[in-house]
């Protein structure tokens, strides 16, 4: 009688978790950026919804994100409601740690990308965490919707006024730039 | 929303920053055992002689129960059964008895002493069977709904249960081994 150890699976290929999240974890951690008052507070989030998807959903192989976005969010309510007002309004004044510093600092990321970046930042944080979940994020209106606990039309809307805004804040810098990239990239 | 096809085609070409290394470590330690849960679903999804491979697994406990089993009957129907063969079901004295009392029954009318002269084993002096379980694998199933109660999480663990039975006094030890599998559901509270 032989009895097998989990090693011996382990040995035949890389946990799948792994490649979920180089796939997700990106954009994920930007969500979590958003929703948390630092960076640190921010892996923490991520990593703790990350781990209690996983675990429920994790032996199917493919886990929505959107349940990690989701996840995400109430764990952020359920902590920002744990500490103390004082801590909230000490925390709040060194929240604002810019959008920009959460993309990648490479070379193509030209001053203009980070204008548009300051540009995002300026959005109301309602406005902006939508525009987060469906350009980075891409998830769909519906998916937006479950994730913040909005309606459909709200999520729609929100983004259109970010949009716009963004729009109106840069224009002349949009039409100077007949040749922005068509490909989307693949997170 | 063509008019801001542009705006978002920019937008989406500036790519956040991935996780750090020691971030993703810090996620694998913190996954314990889920990490492992859902690569056993691949590599059995992925690597076909892995499936079975499992089913291998079970091959020698089934093969030496219905070995046994066929032996029982080749023996109960066979007064002249071999003198040096073993039955884990000598000690059985239940399950003896009933096989006594029934007519069609093949002992039915043997006395112990026959019995022992017969089967050429020891029908008194066995020690307390000894029980043990091997806990071999865990698959976690999924999720299951139930009608009128939350979601589940449903997990199934395969034990091998060995019984020992010793018999000090001819240095005879009979071992059985049996699969058994139990199935646990877990209430889940969904964040």
């Amino acid at each position: 009688m032989r009895i097998r150890s989990t090693n011996e699976f382990k040995m035949k290929t890389e946990p799948i978790w792994k490649s979920w999240f180089a796939r997700h974890g990106a954009k994920l951690l930007l969500f979590a950026r958003q929703q948390a008052r630092n960076p640190h507070d921010a892996e923490d989030l991520l990593q703790e919804a990350f781990v209690r998807i996983w675990r429920l959903y994790g032996h199917t192989g493919e886990v929505a994100p959107g349940l990690v976005y989701r996840a995400i969010r109430r764990l952020a309510i359920d902590w920002a409601r744990s500490l103390d007002r004082r801590k909230i309004r000490e925390q709040k004044v060194t929240a604002e740690f810019p959008l920009y510093e959460s993309f990648r600092t490479e070379v193509e990321q030209d001053e203009r990308q980070q204008a548009i970046l300051r540009a995002v930042d300026r959005l109301p944080p309602e406005q902006k965490e939508v525009l987060t979940l469906k350009i980075w994020g891409e998830l769909t209106f519906d998916e937006i919707g479950r994730t913040l606990d909005l309606s459909l039309n709200t999520v729609a809307s929100r983004y259109r006024y970010a949009l716009q805004k963004l729009k109106e804040w840069m224009p002349g810098e949009l039409e100077d730039r007949p040749h922005a990239p068509k490909e989307v990239s693949d997170e | 929303m063509s008019e801001f096809e542009d705006l978002e085609r920019e937008l989406k070409s500036i790519r956040p920053k991935a996780p750090s290394a020691a971030f993703t470590a810090r996620v694998a330690d913190a996954l314990g055992d889920s990490a492992d849960l859902s690569f056993r679903r691949i590599s059995n999804e992925v690597d076909k002689p892995a499936a079975g491979g499992k089913l291998w697994f079970f091959l020698p406990p089934s093969l030496a129960l219905a070995a046994s089993l066929v032996w029982m009957l080749f023996f109960w129907s066979s007064p002249s059964g071999s003198e040096e063969s073993t039955s884990p079901a000598v000690d059985e004295a239940a399950s003896l008895a009933g096989r006594a009392e029934d007519p069609n029954s093949p002992i039915h009318g043997v006395s112990l002493d026959e019995l022992e002269a017969h089967s050429g084993m020891p029908t008194h002096g066995w020690s307390d069977p000894q029980v043990r379980e091997f806990l071999l694998d865990r698959v976690d199933e999924g999720l299951i709904e139930r009608p009128g109660y939350s979601p589940g999480r449903q997990v199934r663990y395969h034990y091998l249960d060995e019984t020992l039975w010793m018999h000090p006094a001819s240095n005879t030890r009979v071992i059985s081994t049996t699969p058994r599998q139990e199935v646990i559901i877990l209430d889940l509270d969904l964040y």
